[in-house]
């Protein structure tokens, strides 16, 4: 018997009528792959964006309301003190008027 | 991915592709299966490839993961008895087969195949259908994932075997 060759397991002999449906199928596969669109670019750069306004926003907020709270606080200490001094003028004793 | 492209890596790669799955996995419809998925795989990557001159040695590398991980799942599969195993009889082909094919000699080359590398362990058959491919011990190490001498050891191993009945190796 004719020994094998190793070159022999290289290319078996499929038929090519195999060979063209196998193209055809595969093909057809491979055209149907999702493409990369430009809304795949879009929406992540959109996204990006959007984070990035946000976070400018909030802090903008944020700053805004620390000075508001700083504003609050010297208002309220300027209201504290005019009672303390309504205090003092109420508990002088006529002798400490004169 | 060009249709043109396209045309250019199945004419040039296609047929030892499906020889090496088939070869190794003993059923033509399961090879075509896989021959496809990983022609998927390479139209989804080709752009991720950087060294062109390379795609041969990478279209076999993503064969070869295809068809160990199919094996370990159809291993699974048998072990848990829910696969059945393929019968592929002539009559299988006959809608396969045209004119212009000698149905004889293609299953008489298929079958002394398979008579050959079934006195092969699974690694010792993947490196020498790999070798039947043209590639060389450095590449085969690269794809398999193992170092070079063990491929030696491998195709040593394999030539012994098989010396009476392959020629060439």
């Amino acid at each position: 018997m004719k020994k094998l060759k190793i070159e022999d397991l290289k290319e078996l002999p499929f038929p090519e009528k195999l060979i063209n449906y196998e193209r055809q199928r595969i093909l057809k596969k491979v055209q149907s792959l999702p493409k990369r669109s430009m809304l795949s670019y879009l929406i992540p750069a959109l996204s990006i964006s959007a984070i990035i306004f946000i976070l400018v926003i909030n802090t903008t907020k944020n700053k805004n309301i620390k000075e508001t709270q700083i504003y609050n606080n010297i208002y309220f200490y300027q209201f504290m003190d005019m009672f303390e001094y309504m205090d003092v003028l109420e508990n002088l004793n006529e002798e400490d008027l004169k | 991915m060009e249709e043109e492209l396209f045309n250019n890596i199945f004419s040039s790669y296609y047929k030892s592709l499906l020889s090496f799955i088939y070869n190794y996995i003993g059923s033509i419809e399961e090879a075509r299966d896989i021959a496809q998925e990983v022609f998927l795989a390479i139209f989804k990557n080709y752009e991720k490839l950087k060294n062109k001159e390379k795609l041969k040695s990478w279209i076999f590398k993503i064969a070869t993961n295809k068809v160990i991980s199919f094996l370990r799942w159809k291993r699974i599969r048998k072990i848990l008895s829910l696969d059945n195993p393929p019968q592929e009889t002539k009559d299988y082909f006959k809608n396969l087969i045209d004119n212009s094919t000698n149905i004889e000699h293609f299953f008489f080359k298929t079958e002394e195949i398979k008579r050959i590398l079934n006195k092969l362990t699974e690694k010792e058959k993947l490196i020498i259908l790999l070798r039947a491919q043209g590639f060389e011990i450095k590449e085969i190490a690269s794809i398999i994932g193992i170092n070079s001498s063990t491929v030696k050891v491998h195709i040593f191993n394999a030539r012994n075997k098989i010396k009476d009945d392959l020629e060439g190796l």
